[in-house]
């Protein structure tokens, strides 16, 4: 019975530069790693192959080592790996693949699929139709020619292609490298690999996006995992089963904060975060000069406990009451300019007043508390 | 709040209780002479409030020796509106109870309490110092320190006590209000550290004006310089894409024209053209063929049309040439006619002059025969007459030369007998001097004797009578006597001798020249001379009648006359003898006029003659000529090959002429049509296509070799890991903008804060000046009228304003004043500090300690106005040890025993 591990969007060469260096290195690492558990898993399922639906390079300019690390991270399944290129490596002139190959970092059994022709695997029961990306974008659908495109019967007819299927997936995607819903149907395929979607996504039960093994992306969807298909036989309905490859998760935490009871839940849900988890968070609204401080108090600690965490708080405001305000104690012009921050922290004229108010309030704040 | 009861006992030199009592809420003098206990009473109250009672530091308080003592201080006193009995006993049993009111207060409690309500703090440990005592630390002036006024350690206190006032039950509202004010307005109690420490911050980000520095600047250069090496990335990576994509181009297009060879369309069009071009060729080498033999057929022709025209002209010439042949005959027929003519005339007139020239020699040979014959008659007779004459001449001659010879003989000229006779006359002179001065000497001897005179070296023997003239010395030998020396005197003598002797010479020499022997011989000769002379004159006077020309001359013309005898002789012996016909016929001009005219007439004729010779010659040479080259011409006409070669050409020219004209129509046709095809456009063409078949390949080429140069600077780009590099400096210029971004939020919130907090407290400060300054003015117009001082930010006196005697204002530093001038202003500033917490409702009490012992007199007594006028607000304890400077305060002095 034929099966398949469907991956794809393994972004290899992503540096997340923007993070902490010592992050970022992990995280960049990580992607690769996943890819050595990708072929643990085609090993372990005894897969017939392994359909990488494109952008497995991040860029077309990362370096040799990365190149070479990546075709070796493979070597833990001896099946094929049928690549396909996507808008991040498409199969340009000179592209990271024809460095791959000059460089001879390709073993045998990788097979890059970069021209749009079929490859019949009859041995193995199936033909591969790819579509690869050759331009960066492309305002045409690649996978049409699949439609007139014969292979030898009794073969699986599988598609790899990647872009956004069309009317699907609007949001968030830009609409260059479509790709027709219903492509299976008009092709006669038992299954479309997808790639470009980072989230796992059945779009109908023989097209599939199988998202990225390592998450990249502070999104809440289906990332980091591989998709194992079974097909019975040319014609059969395909049996996907999502399988986890990821070693870290991404976490979009947004919250809204009035009460202090609010902090209390921020505070809770960032103290249960650990070190394979990769946190954005973003709070708005207000809080006391306590809360504030717990919630500094928690960022901090939770920026040690995970594995990278940004914060984003402005959008936060900090909104004295009189308690705080008794509580520095300040008279004199002291407490005029405490007033005064109050006062403007209660209503600003522009954000940039607030923030300004903000950090002065804070910066006196530390002091009186000296 | 004021003390009504003090009372010590077992404290310092109180060993016994003393107690002050009915103190008065005013001003108290406490007098006493040193050592009375003043200070101690002073140390008392300080004792009762700033030490705690559990004090172990307080030992100065146990009078001296008794080391059991139990110093106790007891204090009645009005705080607040309430009465207050405080009692402190020190170290041997120590205690400490207040009453307020109805309040009591135990230990420490009371100490706080007391503290709180006055303005003050106790020390932590040891004994209790400047800094703790506050507020009264700065109303109470200790001995010898009222010129010292620091306010720092009692601004906290100062600033408690008039925020924290209530407005006491009954107060005057609008004073509690104001109290309010000013207690609120106060500058903070920590607010100066705090902005300290916000600067120091501040100041490691910002320079004084603002600018960023150090972190700050730091982060800006960073994200400058990661901004740029991103851009510089980006652009690199740019570049790379562009390239990969011109490849893709590049490649695509090589592949077409691979496979649709473009060029080679072009290159059929091209043979195509080349050869439209050959045909066009063709026709055109055809065309100058043609135009060549069209050329020639028209020299041909032009040549034969020559040819024909030299014939007529030819025959046209031979028949002009016999007419003028003709003419030519009859004008050589006439001109022999002239010419016999002319020849007949010459011969006629040739024969009458030669008749002629015979007449006139035969009258000019009688002519001469006459005329020799006179010639010869006229010489002879001059001859003749000439003899004679030279006769007679040559006898006067010789006379006159013997007459010559005589007078020469005897010449003497007037000038020389003048000059003779002058020298004679010197001579006479000369003698006549010497004579008169020289020696006479005259000797008179008898005859026989003789003497011997010796001078001038002659010696003279001299003998009878004689007279001699010495002018020298002399030497006289007398024979057998001896001898006489003579000197004459005179001093010229000597001279006029010599003068003589000259004029002797002179004379002698004159004469001798004439050859005369004395003067009158030469008169003789002078007259002599003059007869000879008038005879010589006679005699020449004869000869010039004879011969006027002179001798010569005469003989010369007889010469000559005789010549002329014998020439004309001759002449008549060479005629020859006369011919008897001729005698007498014509004369000589006539014969010469005839002879002329027949010599003229035969000129003409000779000439006449001559010209019909050589006219006639002329024209037979040219009858001659004629004749010859009509004979040439003729012969030439009439030659057989000249007539066949005439017939030939004519022949020919019909030919040519008919040639020519077929050719030239035929040409006209082919240059038009080739001008119709435009060889030139076909040129063109042929480049054009050329050009494009190569430039399209030229251009496939290039574009292979360009493929080939981008597949290699790809190959060979720094590709591999711009990706990385981009996203490394993507991220690094992200951290570094959050960083900067954070320091700059640092930066302005520094700034903003220390900018508000300077000016709330600059406004604070002034709005605390401001009453201050006003109290102060008040004492200060008693002191100094007129005057004024301005407030520092230390609440302090800064700078004093005062009139001086000469009514100009002057302006100083307070801390530059005299000693008694600052104590005086620095009790001033006390009194209006108590008077600024009495207006915020908060206690006051004023204790001088032997202030003002530094004053004169004048500002004594402004003091001593100063010091009542705050003493109706306040209670004042001064303490002296001068009682007499203070007794005119109105109130009576406490002398201490």
């Amino acid at each position: 019975m034929p099966r398949f591990l469907h991956t794809a969007d393994w972004q290899i060469g992503r540096q997340f530069a923007t993070f902490d260096p010592e992050h970022a290195v992990i995280l960049a690492e990580a992607r690769t790693t996943a890819v050595e558990r990708l072929a643990a898993l085609a090993t372990e399922h005894q897969v017939q192959a392994v359909l990488v639906a494109g952008d497995v390079f991040d860029t077309q300019t990362v370096s040799d080592r990365v190149i070479r690390r990546l075709f070796q991270a493979m070597a833990g399944f001896a099946g094929p790996w049928l690549m396909i290129p996507g808008n991040h490596d498409a199969a340009l002139t000179e592209s990271v693949w024809t460095r791959a190959q000059r460089l001879g970092a390709v073993p045998p059994n990788a097979h890059l699929l970069l021209a749009p022709e079929v490859r019949v695997f009859a041995d193995l029961g199936f033909a591969v139709l790819p579509a690869p990306l050759t331009q960066r974008h492309t305002h045409g659908d690649l996978t049409e020619w699949f439609d007139l495109a014969p292979t030898p019967d009794g073969l699986l007819r599988i598609g790899l292609g990647h872009g956004s299927v069309q009317g699907i997936l609007a949001e968030d995607i830009d609409s260059a490298n479509p790709i027709a819903p219903d492509r299976p149907e008009r092709a006669r395929l038992d299954y479309l690999a997808l790639g470009d979607w980072h989230g796992a996504k059945a779009i109908s039960p023989r097209l599939w996006y199988s998202g990225t093994p390592e998450p990249d992306r502070f999104r809440n969807n289906d990332a980091g995992l591989a998709l194992l298909v079974n097909i019975d036989a040319p014609g059969a309905e395909p049996v996907v089963q999502p399988l986890p490859v990821a070693q870290f998760t991404w976490h979009s935490v947004t919250a809204q904060l009035s009460v202090p009871t609010d902090v209390d839940a921020v505070v809770a849900q960032l103290a249960a975060f650990g070190r394979t988890d990769v946190v954005d968070l973003h709070l708005q609204g207000h809080t006391d000069w306590p809360g504030h401080q717990r919630l500094q108090a928690a960022i901090g600690q939770a920026d040690a406990q995970t594995r990278h965490l940004q914060a984003d708080l402005g959008e936060l405001r900090m909104l004295p009451t009189d308690d705080d305000m008794a509580a520095l104690q300040a008279d004199g012009y002291l407490g005029e300019v405490l007033a005064e921050l109050r006062q403007t922290l209660a209503q600003p004229a522009s954000a940039d007043d607030a923030r300004l108010a903000e950090d002065a309030l804070a910066l006196l704040a530390t002091h009186l508390a000296d | 709040m004021h003390i009504t009861r003090l009372r010590v006992e077992q404290f310092r030199q109180f060993r016994q209780p003393f107690e002050l009592t009915a103190l008065e809420p005013g001003l108290n003098i406490i007098t006493g002479p040193n050592e009375a206990g003043k200070s101690t009473l002073v140390r008392a109250i300080r004792a009762a409030f700033f030490d705690r009672h559990r004090s172990t530091v307080v030992d100065d308080l146990r009078p001296w020796g008794d080391s059991a003592a139990t110093p106790t201080v007891e204090l009645d006193f009005q705080l607040l509106g309430e009465p207050a009995h405080l009692v402190k006993t020190f170290l041997g049993k120590k205690r400490c109870a207040l009453k307020l009111g109805a309040r009591s207060f135990e230990g420490v409690d009371a100490e706080d309490h007391l503290a709180d309500l006055l303005g003050f703090t106790f020390a932590g440990k040891g004994a209790s110092k400047t800094e703790h005592w506050g507020i009264p630390g700065l109303l109470w002036v200790e001995q010898g320190t009222g010129q010292v006024l620091e306010v720092a350690p009692a601004r906290d206190h100062l600033h408690k006590a008039l925020s924290n006032h209530q407005a006491p039950a009954g107060a005057d509202a609008q004073d509690a209000s104001k109290g309010t004010h000013v207690a609120a307005n106060l500058a903070a109690s920590r607010g100066d550290a705090v902005l300290d420490a916000l600067r120091a911050q501040r100041g490691e980000l910002l320079s004084g004006t603002g600018k960023p520095r150090a972190a700050l600047l730091q982060a800006m250069e960073d994200v400058d310089r990661l901004t740029a090496e991103l851009r510089a990335l980006d652009e690199q990576m740019a570049l790379y894409s562009q390239q990969v994509d011109q490849l893709a181009l590049l490649r695509q297009a090589h592949q077409h024209d691979d496979a649709a060879q473009p060029w080679e369309a072009l290159k059929a069009q091209l043979a195509e053209a080349q050869a439209v071009q050959q045909a066009l060729a063709a026709q055109e080498h055809q065309l100058a063929q043609d135009t060549a033999r069209l050329q020639q057929l028209q020299q041909n022709r032009d040549l034969l049309q020559a040819q024909l025209q030299a014939h007529a002209q030819a025959e046209a010439a031979l028949a002009t040439r016999q007419q003028a042949l003709a003419a030519l005959a009859l004008r050589h027929d006439e001109g022999e006619a002239l010419l016999a003519t002319a020849r007949t005339a010459a011969e006629r007139a040739q024969s009458r002059s030669a008749a002629a020239r015979a007449a006139l020699q035969a009258a000019r040979a009688v002519a001469q025969r006459h005329s020799l014959q006179a010639q010869q008659t006229e010489a002879t007779a001059t001859a003749e007459r000439l003899h004679h004459a030279l006769q007679r001449a040559t006898t006067e001659h010789e006379r006159l030369s013997t007459l010559r010879a005589e007078a020469a003989a005897t010449a003497i000229t007037p000038a020389q007998l003048d000059a003779l006779r002058q020298r004679d006359r010197a001579l006479r002179d000369a003698t006549l001097q010497r004579e008169a001065v020289a020696t006479r000497l005259q000797v008179d001897l008898l005859p026989g004797q003789h003497l011997t005179l010796d001078t001038h070296g002659q010696v003279l023997t001299l003998q009878g009578q004689s007279t001699h003239l010495l002018d020298a010395p002399a030497t006289l030998e007398l024979p057998g006597v001896g001898r006489l020396s003579i000197s004459p005197g005179g001093a010229d003598l000597a001279e006029l001798a010599r003068d003589q002797a000259q004029a002797e010479a002179d004379l002698a020499a004159a004469l001798n020249k004439l050859g005369l022997p004395n003067l009158a011989a030469a008169e003789a000769r002078q007259a002599r001379h003059q007869t000879q002379q008038s005879e010589l004159r006679l005699a020449e006077q004869a000869l010039a009648l004879v011969a006027p020309q002179g001798l010569d001359a005469l003989r010369a013309a007889l010469a000559q006359a005789q010549a002329r005898v014998q020439a004309a002789t001759t002449a008549l012996q060479a005629l020859p003898p006369l011919a008897e016909a001729t005698s007498d016929a014509v004369s000589v001009p006539d014969a010469e006029a005839l002879h002329d005219t027949a010599e003229q007439a035969e000129r003409r004729s000779q000439q006449a003659l001559s010209q019909a010779q050589s006219a006639q010659a002329a024209l037979h040479s040219q009858l001659a000529a004629a004749q010859a080259e009509i004979a040439a011409a003729q012969a030439a006409l009439a030659d057989a090959s000249h007539q066949a070669r005439h017939a030939a050409a004519q022949q020919q020219w019909l030919s040519a002429q008919t040639e020519h004209a077929a050719l030239a129509a035929r040409v006209e046709q082919a240059a038009g049509a080739l001008r119709a095809a435009r060889p030139d456009i076909v040129a063109q063409d042929i480049q054009r296509l050329q050009r494009s078949v190569q430039q399209l390949q030229q251009a496939h080429q290039q574009r292979r070799d360009q493929i080939m140069l981008l597949e290699n600077t790809l190959q060979n780009a720094k590709a591999a890991g711009l990706g990385e590099l981009r996203e490394q400096a993507h991220g690094e210029l992200v951290r570094g903008s959050q960083r900067l971004s954070q320091l700059q939020r640092r930066a302005d919130a520094l700034n903003w804060l220390c900018q508000r907090l300077d000016a709330k407290r600059q406004a604070a400060l002034t709005r605390l000046q401001a009453p201050l300054q006003q109290h102060m003015q008040r004492y200060l117009q008693l002191l100094f009228p007129g005057g004024s001082v301005q407030i520092d930010e230390h609440l302090a006196p800064g700078s004093l304003t005062r009139t001086r005697a000469n009514g100009a204002l002057e302006t100083g530093d307070v801390s530059a004043l005299s000693f008694g001038a600052r104590e005086q202003l620095g009790l001033i500033s006390r009194f209006a500090y108590a008077d600024l917490l009495q207006a915020a409702g908060r206690p006051t009490l004023l204790m001088l300690d032997d202030a003002l012992v530094h004053s004169d007199d004048t500002r004594l007594a402004h003091m001593k106005r100063v010091i009542f006028d705050a003493a109706q607000r306040h209670q004042v304890l001064l303490f002296t040890c001068h009682p007499a400077l203070w007794r005119d305060m109105g109130v009576a002095e406490r002398a201490l025993p």
